[in-house]
């Protein structure tokens, strides 16, 4: 011990950066960005000859279906697939699996995500959406977009979804919200109650995508919110303020007093 | 020297922003008894872990463990209840015990989520119990998309840390 003397100590310090330096610049390799067919129902499929990563244990992908604006980080852990939407709500960089550690990384800022999106290390600090991924008859892996998360109880049938406003007591009051997906909805869906009564203008659906970098828009206090970057909308999803500079995609509605019924068509 | 080693350890460690590396990403990889739930593998399946009476091992293998397709806690900050529920995001603890429960779906009232050392009065085991998803009284059972799905030895597991005064263990 007393030979550890100050100059060691001074010796032993300086390798700390130096350490950090070289821990540091471990690069994180980015995956493969492939474009793949659009999606058909909202199932992805990738074909496995295009896409040989997805053979071997660790290996992923980037797959951007056509058409689409979003892409999807889709890996094989050796047992299973998984998929998660590969923009990190950080700033939009596309994550990249990492093997051996069992996460998707941001190799912009670091952000860490379990292969079920949980957010694991910031400076991201929501998740990132996962999806249900495997491998059909033929072998080729498909990613699930439209899953229903299990707030709606109906699917989408002939391109719509329906559900009483009994289903969801707080749809009752002017100002309640609803978020969830129905299973074969494109996107997750923000019901919201605009005004007593019934007809189109007493129920407003609009997608819980946020036009800016994709997170998930949450309700607050009578209005639209995400969590990433501020940006704000009302309850009929216009723009009203952030970095989003546009209003979120809106369904056509119908509403006959008891029923609500959510169309996957558009509207202006 | 094993100073030495230690600082270079650590210094790298930092570099990796901390985190550890996970036991899993999919279900596939915990084998045929457990399940991947935010990187940790947990025995038993998503409706019946395997749990101890406390509340960190009811919080982290039951509560934090989500449902539907993205299985992920619905009761966050981020989830698809997050209107219809309370948050039981990160360590909820005092977002369960002796808390008041909205039941915004249901008639009843005074209801309070955990309440200690009486099982039969917390609005949670009710709510896990109901096989229901339009109770008159107590709105829908939960998990809202299988009410009622949640196996009796979970629920046990449950009822017995509420009898023992639901501590924050």
């Amino acid at each position: 011990m007393a030979d550890f003397t100050r100059r060691a100590m001074i010796r032993t310090a300086a390798l700390v950066p130096l350490a950090a330096k070289v821990g540091c610049a471990r690069r994180i390799d980015t995956n493969r960005e492939l474009a793949v067919p659009a999606a058909v129902d909202g199932d992805v499929t990738i074909a496995l000859a295009q896409a040989p990563e997805l053979s071997k244990a660790g290996g992923a992908i980037v797959a951007r279906p056509q058409g689409s604006f979003g892409a999807y980080m889709v890996a094989y852990t050796g047992s299973g697939y998984l998929a998660l939407r590969a923009e990190c709500p950080h700033e939009g960089c596309h994550v990249a699996w990492v093997p051996e550690d069992r996460q998707a990384e941001c190799p912009c800022h670091g952000s860490r995500f379990a292969g079920d999106g949980t957010v694991l290390n910031p400076p991201a600090v929501v998740n990132l959406t996962s999806f249900p991924a495997d491998a059909d008859a033929q072998g080729n892996v498909v990613v699930h977009l439209f899953a229903g998360d299990g707030t709606f109880q109906e699917k989408v049938q002939n391109g719509q979804v329906s559900f009483p406003v009994a289903e969801f007591p707080v749809l009752a009051n002017v100002g309640g919200v609803v978020l969830g997906r129905p299973s074969g909805f494109p996107s997750p869906l923000l019901v919201s109650r605009l005004a007593a009564g019934s007809g189109p203008d007493a129920i407003a659906a609009v997608s819980a995508i946020c036009s800016h970098l994709g997170c998930t828009v949450l309700p607050a206090s009578g209005m639209l919110r995400c969590p990433c970057h501020e940006s704000v909308f009302d309850l009929t999803g216009r723009f009203l303020q952030g970095p989003a500079g546009t209003g979120l995609v809106r369904y056509t509605v119908t509403f006959d007093g008891t029923t609500v019924t959510v169309s996957t068509t558009t509207r202006a | 020297m094993p100073l030495r080693a230690c600082i270079l350890a650590l210094a790298a460690a930092g570099c990796f922003g901390g985190t550890a590396p996970a036991q899993c990403g999919v279900d596939g990889d915990c084998g045929g008894s457990a399940f991947c739930a935010q990187g940790t593998c947990i025995e038993g399946t998503r409706t019946c872990p395997t749990l101890q009476p406390t509340f960190s091992s009811i919080n982290s293998r039951f509560l934090q463990v989500g449902c539907g397709a993205r299985q992920l806690n619905c009761h966050a900050t981020d989830s698809v209840a997050v209107e219809s529920g309370p948050s039981f995001f990160g360590h909820p603890y005092t977002t369960l015990v002796n808390a008041p429960a909205a039941n915004r779906a249901g008639s009843a009232r005074g209801l309070i989520l955990v309440k200690p050392g009486d099982p039969a009065n917390s609005f949670l085991l009710t709510k896990l119990r109901l096989t229901s998803s339009t109770d008159p009284a107590f709105g829908p059972g939960q998990p809202a998309p299988a009410p009622g799905s949640t196996c009796a030895e979970t629920l046990a597991v449950i009822e017995q840390w509420i009898q023992r005064g639901a501590p924050d263990d």
